[in-house]
């Protein structure tokens, strides 16, 4: 008996849920062979508490955790850092739990284990690699995802805030609530929705269930969940038919071009899913009912979606059942025979223009939509218009196109008495001009779309590279980046942290040219990224402004500090001061740079008055005398910038980045006034320093020791400055 | 580094400290960063390991695999150093070997079995280096089973089942001791 079968009969039948058929298949693979079959069952008895014992997650130390952990679904069980409660609901992917989290503040929270069958480190890697881009998003009506992870058992769980709301449609219908009401609602959903956009973040499961509504002080308040979860839980699509058996939850809400599982699902797929939200707040449906889906193969579920058009709401509600009729002119407070015609018109085009199947002819935003739907509330003109006739024209014969090429005459004969004939009668010139048109509009479409889809490819490609550098990819990841330019940088955190770790790793391996090059890329996501103005973000630039400094191409340095004043001059923060004082004076800066950092200098200096110890540790006020002295060398007061150089090296602080930094600035200020010879020894001693910390780094293999890298770039390019000075002054 | 991961042997000497002290250092200033009651994730520890000390160039996967052996090893020993101080703390001395027969084995703190484990490593080496290997990289060594995989080249699914297997026979082997 090797132990090799031993293990290959275990893991078989592990795979048996039913005891039963468990015990059936050991009867017969162990045959005669009683030992074997007894160690097999002493194994198989212990495997689930041999699973609770490796369960590795520290934090389950708590002294008041019971040990129990039978099943994941037992309340009171403990997941990570929260507590399962209550089970509050069951979608399609998963199960929802009230929980409470732990620490570091105990409070409540929901938390969704998604159901077996995913993968569980893939779910985690994407929706670490979208966490960033999640965490930017503030907003009253979105409910923040706050945390994922693993159960004991492998199956992914997300952790949200918890939204005490029911689900929307059914709050509407139980409230009765009016046309204006609803609308008013989904307006506030429509800006959620653009809210999260902007940030970078596509829902992709907006439906009734994911919009929860609850009452704040009598008022009605949306609030959208699950941002980020789709995303995750979602395979590479369009790979793989199966895939899409597996579609989460219904496909009733989802765009033709989701259900056909493309990579470039982007914005406008959630502006369908909104007007289908829509659609079903004014109908009491969706567009296509769930029961058209049920026991229909992906594909003809994608054919619906994509070739299908759903009936105008008006005229939906005019082929609802009587029964149901009522129920729905009830819920809405209209008597049933106004239900429909408060629809015709103008709510009939905004639903059907946001579920348009080419998305390049829906809403190009959440906001457009919302805007259209205030519109008809004010009883302003909306933008949507009745399609033209044209149009339903060319729909009509896309979808007849087998029957146009093969049906011929007789096809003709028939679609005539569908009541196209006018279309025959039209002029012949007519119809040639019209078709140059279409095509003029049809180019420019392709050539919109081609943008926008290599915008999306784009900002997948720096996901993926996010999720490869998780896991030390770093070659690949790189690979992956390697052809964009600074321009096509998607601007997300999520960029700004992986091309930073990419700079960063050319770096350690002194590959100087491909670091800026990532640094240039980084540099254009900071400065372009709407982010409030926190020393962290100004922190990464100051290795930006000295790797572009030192190894960037020509003209590169220069845009990118232009850039960097443009976008940090109006701070207000002493420490982001500083920092943009440090990465725009490398080298000598013009009058208008000049202008811009002034105010930055004054707040450094005033700063420095300050009592307020945290700020003003030796280190940071060093940091920033150092600065100033920087400031007033570029600004040509040499008595100023020797002055500051001299606090600046006085300080209880000696971080030797910054003592040589502060030398070689005084040494060029002291040489203007007194003479060049005193200064010599100053320099060759900084450059002896300065080489020293190059060998070592090199030598460790990228660590840096006694101040950051960038400092000591910094300080090679501060002393060529003074040596290139030092032999023009000897030469003159 | 790199003249270490030439190395053909199974695990030179020189590796295994240089990767220990590095660990060590990085998990003692993780701690001070982030205070007291944080938790150290030998993932997360592993692979800032390796980033630092190949500063992630480019390298083989015999290389890669070769530091993550050492690793896994060195975590092994930090996680087992520091179980051991808390425990011995608890129980108000110093205490060469837990008592495993005093031990009850489902209520044991991740600490206990953070040693539990250790001890038990030897005899699982010595009847199956398969299973050792296994709990080796994926307990102490945190790595995920698509690192494994890419190391051993097998599936991902292979190393699931060893490890299903490995953690069954290792929990077999600590209630058998502690009977």
């Amino acid at each position: 008996m090797s132990p090799s079968i031993e293990k290959l009969l275990f893991a078989a039948a592990s795979g048996f849920a039913d005891a039963e058929e468990r015990r059936v298949f050991l009867d017969h693979a162990c045959g005669g062979d009683p030992v074997l079959r007894k160690k097999l069952d002493e194994l198989l008895a212990i495997r689930n508490e041999a699973e609770d014992f490796f369960e590795f997650q520290p934090e389950v130390d708590d002294p008041g955790a019971p040990a129990e952990t039978a099943g994941e679904e037992g309340l009171g069980t403990l997941i990570g850092r929260y507590r399962l409660i209550e089970r509050i609901g069951e979608g399609g992917c998963g199960v929802v739990y009230l929980a409470e989290q732990q620490e570091p503040v105990r409070r409540k929270v929901a938390l969704k284990i998604i159901r077996l069958g995913m993968d569980t480190e893939n779910v985690i890697a994407r929706f670490e690699a979208e966490r960033q881009a999640l965490a930017l998003m503030h907003h009253p009506n979105i409910a923040h995802v706050l945390d994922a992870g693993a159960t004991a058992t492998g199956r992914p769980y997300f952790v949200m805030e918890l939204v005490d709301g029911e689900k929307i449609s059914e709050f509407c219908d139980r409230n009765r609530m009016d046309l204006r009401g609803r609308l008013e609602l989904f307006i506030q959903v429509c800006q959620a929705i653009q809210h999260a956009h902007q940030k970078g973040v596509i829902h992709r499961d907006i439906k009734p269930s994911n919009v929860l509504v609850r009452l704040d002080g009598g008022i009605p308040v949306p609030k959208v969940i699950d941002f980020g979860i789709a995303k995750a839980t979602t395979e590479n699509p369009g790979l793989d038919v199966t895939h899409l058996d597996q579609f989460l939850g219904t496909p009733a809400y989802m765009s033709p071009e989701q259900a056909a599982g493309g990579m470039d699902v982007d914005t406008r797929s959630d502006i369908y899913s909104l007007g289908a939200l829509l659609y079903e707040l004014l109908v009491g449906r969706p567009p296509f009912e769930a029961s058209r889906f049920k026991d229909r193969s992906a594909e003809d579920v994608r054919r619906v979606l994509r070739e299908e058009e759903p009936l105008a709401p008006s005229a939906a509600i005019e082929a609802l059942p009587g029964d149901e009729l009522e129920n729905s002119a009830a819920a809405r407070g209209v008597p049933p025979q106004r239900l429909s015609s408060q629809l015709t018109g103008d709510l009939d085009w905004i639903v059907m223009k946001a579920l348009e199947k080419d998305r390049q002819r829906r809403y190009v935003t959440a906001n457009g939509l919302a805007m259209d739907v205030r519109r008809y509330l004010n009883q302003e003109p909306i933008h949507a218009r009745p399609p033209s006739r044209s149009y339903r024209l060319q729909k009509l014969i896309r979808r007849n196109m087998a029957l146009f090429a093969s049906g011929g005459v007789a096809a003709f004969g028939l679609l005539a008495g569908f009541g196209v004939s006018t279309w025959l009668f039209l002029r012949e010139k007519d119809a040639r001009e019209e078709q140059v048109r279409l095509r003029n509009v049809a180019e420019e479409a392709r050539a919109n779309e081609v943008m926008l889809r290599e915008k999306a490819q784009t900002a997948e490609k720096v996901s993926r590279a996010a999720v490869l550098l998780r896991d030390g990819g770093f070659a690949q990841a790189d690979d992956l980046l390697a052809g964009l330019s600074a321009e096509e940088t998607p601007v997300s955190l999520e960029s700004a942290n992986t091309f930073k770790a990419l700079a960063e790793w050319h770096l350690r391996s002194g590959r100087w040219n491909e670091a800026s090059d990532r640094f240039n890329s980084l540099a254009y996501v900071i400065t372009s990224v709407d982010l409030s103005d926190t020393d962290r973000a100004s922190r990464d630039l100051l290795p930006a402004a000295a790797a572009l400094c030192a190894s960037g191409k020509p003209g590169q340095y220069d845009r990118f500090r232009r850039m960097a004043i443009q976008r940090f001059s109006h701070t207000s923060h002493p420490v982001v001061a500083e920092q943009i004082l440090k990465a725009g004076l490398l080298l000598p800066a013009d009058e208008a740079m000049l202008e811009s950092l002034e105010p930055l200098a004054e707040i450094a200096e005033t700063s420095l008055l300050s009592r307020d110890r945290e700020e003003n540790d030796a280190y940071m006020k060093a940091w920033r005398t150092f600065s100033i002295s920087l400031w007033y060398w570029r600004r040509g007061d040499a008595r100023a910038a020797a002055s500051w150089a001299r606090r600046s090296l006085a300080s209880s602080d000696q971080t030797p980045s910054r003592v040589v930094l502060s030398k070689l600035v005084l040494a060029m200020a002291e040489a203007g006034s007194e003479g060049a010879v005193p200064a010599r020894n100053e320099l060759s001693e900084a450059r002896a320093a300065i080489d020293r910390w190059f060998s070592e780094f090199s030598k460790s293999g990228g660590v840096s020791r006694g101040g950051l890298w960038s400092d000591w770039v910094s300080a090679r390019i501060l002393l060529k400055e003074a040596e290139t000075r030092m032999e023009t002054g000897k030469a003159e | 580094m790199e003249a270490a991961s030439r190395d053909e042997k199974p695990l030179s000497g020189e590796l295994l400290p240089l990767v220990y002290d590095e660990l060590r250092n990085l998990a003692s200033r993780k701690m001070a960063e982030q205070g007291p009651g944080h938790t150290l994730q030998a993932t997360a520890l592993v692979h800032e390991a390796w980033i630092r000390l190949v500063g992630g160039e480019e390298r083989n996967w015999s290389d890669r695999a070769h530091f993550f052996r050492a690793a896994a090893q060195a975590m092994r020993h930090i996680l087992v150093d520091r179980a051991r101080a808390k425990t011995s703390l608890k129980r108000g001395g110093p205490q060469e070997l837990l008592d495993v027969h005093s031990l009850d084995v489902e209520d044991a703190s991740v600490d206990e079995r953070v040693l539990l484990v250790d001890e038990m490593m030897e005899r699982l080496e010595s009847e199956d280096p398969e299973s050792a290997r296994v709990i080796s990289l994926k307990f102490f060594g945190g790595l995920t089973n698509r690192e494994i995989a890419a190391m051993d080249g097998i599936t991902e699914r292979t190393v699931e089942r060893r490890w299903a297997y490995a953690k069954t026979r290792l929990f077999q082997m600590i209630r058998e001791e502690s009977r």
